[in-house]
């Protein structure tokens, strides 16, 4: 009995890491954007969609290399976010920021609509990629092996890489700086507008990334950037928005609480990150590891 | 001369602050904007940088005409802006922060030599000890003299300095007025604004008084040493 | 829309403010236009579409009050609810399962239900929603609403899931064959229902509801408690997209999670920016304009609704940022001015905007022929092509024949009424009617009428009653700006 109930235990926590990997992928992109620009890109939803179906395209393409898109595929996306970065964003900057949400916004309808018409409104299907089909067995547990070796591994790298960028790299200092005052950073030399796009074009692939490294796991249909996005508001309201640590933080929560609540109750298991959410919105409404801001956002 | 600013109108939105405002700067010299708060100095400095454009006029640094570039450009050109408030980066550390300033320099930097984080040290040397203590976690005094080195890290030819003195204790303003005394020795080209009179004096060889977004004065600080008149009216000394 | 009821505001007897609203010009607005509308089953009644036409109306009121009551908190509090449908929802369904489960349940405590329950819903959601700014606002209705929606999707044993509530019992008078019954039914109470947000939106309420908009640090400062009035506006707003709600599950006789879908949500932001956000009515124009493009054109292609509507809000937040009614009323006048120089700035700036609206109008109409009949750019193939029916010409040939007449018919309308010339005026209204027919040509005939209908608008507010006040005042207009000045200090 005993035996049992930790094996349970053992296999939810590793699902919970699962969707928490997936989830921190896409939101990481959102959280770093919004951190830089001061943006809440409600289309970075439509990123991890595309992301999605271009490794659709992709493998339709050439049947049976999954690998190259998961590279070609989030590329593909910064093409499509640095175009909209430089059409539609640079000329709000300076906007309100209700503006700047609506209009992102506007482009999710668009970039929505633009799949159906390409793909049309039907359910698709990317085929996991050969040899991670199966199971493997962990500790006397099964878990499907492409979320073992290839989700897992991608979003640890991902936090690996991004800690390591930011932190290690002059770019990513300045990046952090600019995060803290994007004039100042202006002021010392460094091309804001430039640097702007870049992060954006990292948001972007990482949201297409998510995407791609997800698209074998479930179904592909119009409507999934809304859905996603709805969760990746749910990671940085909890986690704090603009900070990457809070980012990961919140995915863990979130992906474990999701993991064990549809033990609990099956069919509403999405209530209880509400309810944590509240929790955390009367007690620290900057979220778990969000800064304190003073008007502004 | 290095710095020439002519006849610039500068608004925020509807509201206009500079009403037509010529300085000049030379090679080597230290020139202070006094008057006081709010009559268009920090606007002045903002204006040269690019941080806002004026509507009307032209900045001219080292015969180039620089009016409205965006301010990274005339960063790299060789003009060093330290803003007011000490606006350091509080969640990166000390080091962070000069290096996040370094930029290769300019044309060759007039001579004065590749600035590093020891030579920073060295003029600053309560700085040495923190490199890796955050930002936000310095005193008054700490911030500001890494705001100036931050910005020295980018080697500069021209250095504008936003109310260096402004809200720190008077043993530390001195400190502060050494250290820029040092930089002005080292040939360092400075434009100051300040409220606070004796501190720019002090340190200017020449100054300009600014009076609702239009130069009132100009001339060498003996000269307002000498006249009394403008003294009492505007600087209240 | 200045406000004229200022004087009842401060009156603190209940006697005053009677008073005050019986010399309420909006309040007679309003009653004529409820008279007038009630009877407009009966004048249609004969007309080969008249149930189409009354249902359409029916609709096109809820969604006004939906609409206005979303404005409370878009345009006055500054508050963008991405969720809003999620009391639309919670409206339907509080009014559905009353009447679906409880046999003695009374129709209209149901129906009084509908906008307590979206009240109560938006006092949780919105105690949590208000804790931070504009930003994590947006964020936190859209994902409150989307739980709303998942849990009328979900739990199948109370909402019945994705099957819906259905076969609602409601009154038989409701159920008479022309429609007309409810038509009038939800005429009244959404009349009533905008008058009243119409009164709060001028109370000192929505008066320090504007001023936290413009200056939230500065109301705070000055004593206001924000954050309860964000709450209060919140809660209003829920109340009347409730009751909005209930009336469209009635209207259905059903109610399914797609009342609280996040696209209900959309096509509710979008009207109120379409018509106008910073302006009471806007949003009505928006709903109609709104439902009226849905009825003409995705009946026919529902899978581009949402790139309109996207298309549609980049154009908008591009080139219209006022909206339809803030357009119609921004107008040059500076108290300065004498009379001449008054007149001569009016007549150039009518000149002017009239330029932009028959454009809009042109594009509006092209935008239809394409939808309509997407592969006849030339000359239609479906169609022998005659001389005398428009509609054989294609679309490129039609619009330029369409440019062409009417630029040539504007400019000399124009010019006429920079001269002053009476009859050009009058002409100038009749004018609007070509569009009319054009419009019936492209079986569009709501659009046609929508649009003669801004058209007289414009025109009215913008010619002959901004003339009259020309003529007979020196600017005494009290703008929102100033109100919202004095509500600050």
């Amino acid at each position: 009995m005993a035996d049992f109930f930790t094996n349970v235990l053992f296999v939810q926590l590793i699902n919970g890491l699962f969707i928490a990997a997936g989830i921190y992928l896409v939101a990481s992109g959102l959280s770093l954007v919004f951190g830089v620009l001061g943006i809440l890109n409600f289309a970075h939803g439509s990123f991890y969609m595309y992301g999605a179906f271009f490794v659709f395209t992709y493998v339709g393409f050439t049947v049976g290399d999954f690998w190259p898109a998961l590279i070609i595929a989030p590329l593909a996306v910064v093409v499509l976010g640095v175009v909209m970065e430089v059409v539609f964003l640079r000329p709000i900057y300076k906007s309100d920021p209700l503006y700047q949400l609506l209009l992102t916004y506007a482009l999710v309808l668009i970039f929505g609509d633009l799949v159906k018409i390409i793909y049309g409104a039907e359910n698709l299907s990317v085929s996991r990629p050969e040899g991670f089909e199966s199971t493997v067995t962990v500790l006397g547990s099964q878990f499907p092996s492409y979320q073992m070796f290839v989700l897992l591994p991608a979003g640890f790298l991902t936090v690996l890489g991004l800690y390591l960028f930011l932190n290690r790299t002059n770019i990513g200092r300045t990046v952090r700086a600019a995060t803290q005052d994007r004039e100042m950073i202006g002021a010392l030399g460094v091309n804001v507008r430039l640097l702007y796009t870049g992060v954006f074009a990292v948001g972007a692939f990482l949201g297409g990334l998510g995407g791609a490294v997800l698209a074998p796991m479930g179904a592909l249909y119009p409507g999934m950037d809304f859905d996603v996005i709805i969760e990746v508001f749910l990671v940085v309201v909890l986690g704090g928005l603009g900070s990457m640590a809070g980012t990961a933080l919140g995915a863990i929560i979130y992906g474990e609480l999701k993991s064990f609540g549809i033990l609990w109750v099956p069919e509403l298991e999405s209530v209880f990150i509400y309810v944590l959410m509240a929790v955390v919105l009367v007690a620290r409404p900057q979220g778990l590891l969000g800064k304190k801001v003073e008007g502004g956002h | 001369m290095i710095l020439e600013v002519n006849d610039i109108y500068t608004s925020y939105g509807l509201s206009q602050i500079l009403f037509g405002i010529s300085i000049n700067v030379d090679q080597g010299e230290c020139v202070a904007l006094l008057g006081r708060n709010g009559v268009g100095k920090t606007t002045t400095l903002r204006s040269i940088m690019g941080l806002t454009a004026p509507k009307q006029g032209t900045v001219v640094y080292k015969g180039e005409d620089i009016t409205g570039r965006p301010a990274f450009k005339v960063a790299k050109l060789g003009v060093g802006f330290v803003p007011e408030e000490r606006r350091i980066f509080p969640d990166l550390s000390v080091r962070e922060n000069l290096e996040t300033g370094r930029k290769s320099a300019a044309n060759g930097s007039a001579g004065n030599g590749e600035w590093t984080i020891e030579r920073v040290n060295d003029i600053f040397p309560i700085l040495a000890g923190l490199g890796d203590r955050k930002g936000g976690y310095l005193s008054g005094g700490e911030q500001q003299m890494l705001t100036v080195g931050r910005t020295l890290m980018g080697n500069p030819d021209l250095l504008l300095l936003d109310e260096p003195s402004e809200g720190l204790a008077p043993l530390v303003v001195r400190d502060l007025s050494e250290q820029i005394s040092r930089l002005k020795a080292e040939g360092m080209t400075i434009l100051l604004c300040e409220q606070n009179a004796k501190f720019a004096t002090n340190l200017s060889d020449r100054a300009y008084i600014i009076e609702k977004g239009q130069v009132r004065f100009s001339g060498t600080i003996d000269e307002l040493q000498d006249n009394a008149e403008i003294r009492d009216q505007y600087l209240g000394l | 829309m200045a406000t004229s009821q200022d004087s009842s505001q401060d009156g603190a007897g209940a006697m005053s403010q009677t008073q005050g609203a019986l010399r309420d010009p909006v309040l007679w607005g309003f009653l004529v236009a409820l008279v007038l509308l009630f009877w407009t089953p009966e004048l249609i009644i004969y007309m080969e579409w008249a149930d189409f036409w009354i249902i359409f109306l029916t609709e096109a009121f809820i969604w006004s009050l939906f609409a206005v009551a979303f404005n409370l908190l878009m345009g006055y509090g500054g508050l963008i609810s991405f969720g809003q449908a999620a009391y639309l929802g919670i409206g339907g369904y509080t009014a559905g399962l009353l009447l679906k489960y409880l046999v003695w349940m009374n129709f209209y405590v149901a129906l009084v239900a509908a906008p307590v329950g979206g009240a109560i819903a938006a006092l949780v959601i919105g105690y949590f929603c208000i804790r931070r700014t504009h930003i994590y606002f947006a964020i936190l209705t859209l994902a409150f609403g989307h739980i709303v929606y998942l849990i009328a999707f979900k739990w199948y044993d109370f909402t019945g899931g994705d099957n819906g509530l259905i076969g609602i019992p409601v009154p038989e008078w409701i159920k008479d064959p022309t429609f007309a019954n409810y038509y009038k039914f939800v005429l009244v109470i959404c009349l009533v229902s905008i008058y009243l947000l119409w009164r709060i939106v001028n109370s000192p309420f929505g008066k320090t509801l504007t001023a936290i908009r413009e200056n939230e640090v500065r109301a705070d400062f000055v004593g206001i408690d924000v954050q309860r009035h964000k709450l209060y506006a919140f809660m209003i707003a829920g109340a009347f997209s409730g009751l909005a709600g209930a009336l469209i599950m009635i209207n259905e006789r059903s109610v399914y999670p797609d009342l609280a879908h996040w696209t209900q949500s959309t096509q509710v932001l979008l009207m109120s920016l379409l018509g106008g956000v910073y302006t009471f009515f806007g949003p009505v124009v928006g709903a109609f304009l709104l439902l009226t493009m849905d009825a003409d054109i995705t009946q026919n292609y529902p899978e581009i609704w949402q790139l309109f509507l996207g298309g549609t809000l980049v154009l908008i937040l591009f080139a219209l940022p006022g909206g339809i009614v803030g357009f119609i009323q921004e107008r040059d006048e500076n108290a300065a001015d004498d009379m001449a120089v008054r007149m001569a700035k009016l007549m150039a700036q009518f000149s002017r905007k009239s330029w932009y609206f028959f454009l809009g109008a042109v594009g509006f109409t092209l935008f239809f022929s394409i939808l309509q009949a997407p592969d006849s750019w030339w000359i239609s193939e479906d169609w022998d092509f005659e001389l005398l029916s428009l509609i054989t010409w294609g679309m490129l040939p039609r619009s330029i024949l369409q440019l062409v007449v009417g630029v040539a018919i504007m400019w000399w309308l124009l010019r006429g009424i920079r001269s002053y010339q009476p009859l050009h005026r009058w002409l100038l209204l009749a004018f609007s009617v070509l569009s009319l027919f054009l419009h019936v040509y492209l079986e569009t005939p709501l659009s046609g009428l929508l649009l003669v209908f801004l058209w007289v608008v414009y025109s009215f507010y913008c010619l002959f009653e901004a003339d009259t006040r020309q003529a007979f005042s020196q600017g005494v207009e009290v703008t929102a700006k100033d109100v919202a000045g004095e509500a600050a200090e």
